[in-house]
C-alpha cells in the first residue's frame, strides 16, 4: 500500500495528471447532475446525439482552419440541443427519432468533410481520439483547464439556483406552465447547459462514451435513493468518485482513460442495483 | 440508516477494486532493461525517464513536453518506443515513437545520434522497440517548430 | 362577479377548431363538471383555461380575486411521473413553484403550506415515502395536495379518478367534495356522468351542442336524457 501511495504522489507531480483529475472531476460532476433530469425526461440518448453533433462542429471548424475549435463546436451543439430538447410533445418527428437523425447525420457529414478537405496529417487519429477520448484528458493545456473550471462553476451555480424550477419542470411541465412558470425558458437553459457539458465531456471520454457519464450515475442513484435531492446528490458523488478512480486506474495501468471510467461506472451501477434489490423492499 | 450502509458498501467495494488495479500495473509492457521505477535523478543523471512510464503516461508526457518545451530544454531524457525513420533528399530523420492506448495516434521524439552512424546498417530496424537517451532540444524549420533529442545514444 | 367566465370560446390547436361557441361562468364555491363524449374537447377546454393553449377566439376572464395563474391543476398522470424518484414532500412542495418569484429556494411559509396540505389530505404518514412506491389513489392525493399548494381558491381536475378502483374512487370524490365545502371552487372533467350528477352544482356538456347550467336544469334538458339513459332516477 505504501508503494502505491508513493507511486501516486510521484504521478501527481506530473502537471498533466493534476489537470486531468481536476477536469475529470468537474466534468463528472456536471454531467451527472444534469443526467438525472435527462434520464427522467427520457432523453438519455441525447448525450450521444449531441456529442456526434459536436463532432460535426469540430469537423467544420477544422476544415475552416480555425485555431480553436471550441467556440464553433459549442455554438453548433447549443443550437441542436435547443432544437432537440424543445421540440417537445408536438414535434412531427418525436424525440428519439429526431436525435437519431441529427446524431448519425452529423457524424457522417463530419467525417465526410474531414476526408474531403483533409487539413490534418493524421485523420484517423483525430477521428479516433474525438470518438474515444483517447488521451485528450491527459494532454490539456492550462487554458483549457481554466475554461473547463469556469464553465463547470457556471453550470453548477445555475443548477443550484434553478434546482426547484428544474425539478418542477422535469416532474410536470404542464402543471408548471399552468401555474405560471415559464417552462420553455427553463427547458432552454437546460438545453444550453447540456450542450456545454457535452462539449467539455468529449475531452474526457470522447463522443461515443459520453452517454455513459450522463446516465450511469443517475441510474445507479435511482436504484437506491428515494427523493430527487438525494438521487441528485448521490449521482454527483458517485460520478466524481468513479471518474477519479477511472483516471487513476488508467494512469497506473496504462489503459485508455475513457473506457476505464465507463467500466468503473458500470461496476458501480451493478453494485447499486444489487444494493437496491437487497435493501429496497417493495418498489 | 439503510442509506448510509448502502453508501458505505458501494464505496468499500469500489476501494477493493483499487487493489485489483494495482496488480494490473505490474504487468506493464516494459522492454527497457533499465528497471528504473522511480524517475527523476538516477546514476546516469537522467532528468526525465519516460521509458519507465506506461503507455498512457509516456504518451501524455511527450505531448506535454512539446506543449511546454521551455521547461524541458537541455534536459536529459530517456524514452522507449518504436523506431521510425523518414528518408528525404536533404537528410534522414530518425524518431522514437509512442502510440497511445487506442493505437491510433502516436507521439514521438526525433533523435540525432551523438556518434555518426550509417543508415541502414548501423541503425535498428524500422518497427523495433528501442530505448534512446539524449538532450531535449528544439529547432525551427520554415515556420514549424520541431523537437529532438540531440547527442543521443541508443541504449537498447 | 364570476371567478371565471368564458364567452363564445372557440377551442383548438394548430389552427383547427375543435369546438366553438362555448360560454359559461363559474362563481366562487361552485362545483362544475365538464362532461361529454370522448374527443369532444373537454381536455382541450381545460388546457385552454389554464393557458396551455391559446383560444382561437373568444374571451376568458378571471375575477373575484382570482388571478389567471392562480388555479390549482390536477392533470392526468404521465408514465414518466408514475415512476419518478421523488418524495411526496418534494412533489407537494413543487406546487408552490409559482410563489417563488426571484428566490431560488422555498421559504418557511411555503414549506408550512405544503405541510398543511399534506396533513389536510391525510398524507402525513407518506410524507417521506417515494412517490413511485405509492398506489394510484395515494398518488392522486399527492397531486391534489400539490394543486392546493398552488392555490386553494379554484382547482381544475382532469379525470381525477381514471384508473382507480371503486373504493378509492369514492374516497377521492368525497375528498373533493369536502374541499368544495371548505370553499374551493371545483372544475372537474369527467367521464363519470353518474358522479358528476351526484356531486356537481353545475354541468357543462360539450358535444355537437353545448349546454351550460345547473344540475337541475341539465337533468330536465334534452342532453341529459340521451346521456343518462340507463342510470335511472337521479334527484
Amino acid at each position: 500500500m505504501s508503494e502505491f501511495i508513493n507511486k501516486a504522489i510521484e504521478y501527481f507531480e506530473y502537471p498533466f495528471v493534476r489537470y486531468a483529475l481536476i477536469v475529470g472531476v468537474l466534468i463528472a460532476l456536471c454531467s451527472s447532475i444534469l443526467g438525472v433530469t435527462l434520464v427522467l425526461k427520457r432523453f438519455s440518448f441525447i448525450g450521444d446525439g449531441l456529442s456526434h453533433v459536436a463532432f460535426g462542429g469540430m469537423a467544420i471548424a477544422s476544415v475552416l482552419n480555425f485555431t480553436n475549435d471550441m467556440p464553433l463546436t459549442l455554438l453548433f451543439t447549443v443550437i441542436f440541443a435547443i432544437v432537440l430538447l424543445m421540440s417537445g410533445k408536438n414535434a412531427k418527428i418525436k424525440g428519439d427519432a429526431a436525435i437519431a437523425m441529427v446524431s448519425v447525420g452529423s457524424l457522417a457529414i463530419g467525417y465526410l468533410l474531414l476526408n474531403i478537405f483533409n487539413t490534418s496529417g493524421n485523420l484517423s487519429g483525430d477521428v479516433c481520439s474525438t470518438l474515444f477520448g483517447s488521451t485528450s484528458i491527459l494532454t490539456l493545456t492550462p487554458t483549457e483547464v481554466y475554461l473547463c473550471v469556469g464553465l463547470s462553476v457556471f453550470v453548477v451555480a445555475v443548477f443550484i439556483l434553478l434546482y426547484n424550477r428544474i425539478f418542477a419542470v422535469t416532474f410536470d411541465e404542464d402543471f408548471s406552465k399552468a401555474t405560471g412558470t415559464n417552462a420553455d425558458f427553463y427547458n432552454f437553459i437546460i438545453a444550453i447547459i447540456i450542450a456545454v457539458i457535452i462539449v467539455l465531456a468529449m475531452n474526457l471520454v470522447g463522443s461515443l462514451l459520453i452517454s455513459a457519464l450522463v446516465i450511469f450515475p443517475a441510474l445507479s442513484a435511482m436504484r437506491i435513493f428515494k427523493s430527487f435531492k438525494s438521487v441528485t446528490v448521490f449521482s454527483a458523488v458517485l460520478s466524481v468518485f468513479c471518474s477519479l478512480l477511472g483516471i487513476l486506474t488508467a494512469v497506473f495501468a496504462g489503459t485508455p482513460v475513457g473506457s476505464t471510467i465507463v467500466a468503473v461506472d458500470i461496476v458501480a451501477f451493478i453494485i447499486c442495483f444489487a444494493v437496491g434489490k437487497v435493501f429496497g423492499g417493495k418498489r | 440508516m439503510k442509506k448510509i450502509i448502502s453508501l458505505l458498501l458501494v464505496m468499500a467495494f469500489a476501494f477493493s477494486l483499487c487493489a485489483c488495479g494495482k496488480s494490473k500495473e505490474t504487468a506493464d509492457k516494459k522492454v527497457s532493461t533499465d528497471n528504473n521505477i522511480s524517475s527523476e535523478k538516477s546514476a546516469d543523471s537522467i532528468d526525465y525517464d519516460i521509458s519507465a512510464l506506461n503507455t498512457t503516461m509516456a504518451y501524455s508526457q511527450v505531448i506535454e513536453m512539446c506543449q511546454n518545451y521551455q521547461k524541458y530544454l537541455n534536459k536529459t531524457v530517456k524514452i522507449t518506443g518504436i523506431f521510425a525513420c523518414d528518408i528525404t533528399d536533404s537528410r534522414n530523420y530518425y524518431a522514437c515513437q509512442i502510440k497511445d492506448n487506442t493505437a491510433c495516434c502516436s507521439a514521438g521524439l526525433e533523435f540525432v545520434l551523438k556518434d555518426e552512424k550509417v543508415y541502414p546498417d548501423e541503425y535498428p530496424n524500422v518497427g523495433d522497440t528501442i530505448t534512446v537517451m539524449g538532450v531535449f532540444n528544439q529547432y525551427t524549420e520554415g515556420t514549424n517548430r520541431y523537437f529532438e533529442l540531440r547527442d543521443a545514444t541508443i541504449i537498447e | 362577479m364570476a371567478q371565471l367566465s368564458c364567452k363564445n370560446l372557440a377551442l383548438g390547436y394548430d389552427g383547427k377548431i375543435v369546438r366553438d361557441n362555448i360560454s359559461f361562468e363559474v362563481n366562487s364555491g361552485d362545483y362544475l363538471c365538464i362532461v361529454g363524449e370522448n374527443g369532444s374537447g373537454k381536455s382541450t377546454l381545460m388546457k385552454t383555461i389554464l393557458g396551455l393553449f391559446p383560444p382561437i377566439s373568444g374571451e376568458i376572464k378571471f375575477g373575484d380575486g382570482l388571478k389567471d395563474k392562480e388555479i390549482g391543476y390536477l392533470p392526468q398522470q404521465t408514465d414518466i411521473q408514475k415512476d419518478f424518484p421523488a418524495s411526496v414532500n418534494e412533489i407537494v412542495l413543487s406546487g408552490c413553484i409559482s410563489k417563488l418569484s426571484f428566490s431560488p429556494f422555498y421559504s418557511k411559509s411555503e414549506k408550512e403550506l405544503a405541510d398543511y396540505q399534506i396533513a389536510r389530505l391525510g398524507l402525513n404518514s407518506l410524507k417521506n415515502r417515494c412517490y413511485r412506491e405509492l398506489s394510484g389513489g395515494q398518488q392522486q392525493r399527492v397531486l391534489l395536495a400539490r394543486a392546493l399548494c398552488a392555490t386553494d381558491k379554484m382547482i381544475l381536475l382532469d379525470e381525477p379518478v381514471s384508473g382507480l378502483d371503486p373504493m378509492i374512487t369514492m374516497e377521492m370524490y368525497n375528498l373533493i367534495e369536502s374541499l368544495n365545502k371548505e370553499g374551493t371552487t371545483v372544475i372537474m372533467v369527467s367521464h363519470d356522468i353518474e358522479a358528476a350528477l351526484n356531486y356537481a352544482s353545475h354541468i357543462l356538456h360539450i358535444g355537437d351542442n353545448v349546454f351550460f347550467g345547473t344540475k337541475k336544469d341539465y337533468l330536465k334538458s334534452e342532453f341529459s336524457k340521451a346521456f343518462t339513459k340507463g342510470i335511472g332516477d337521479i334527484q
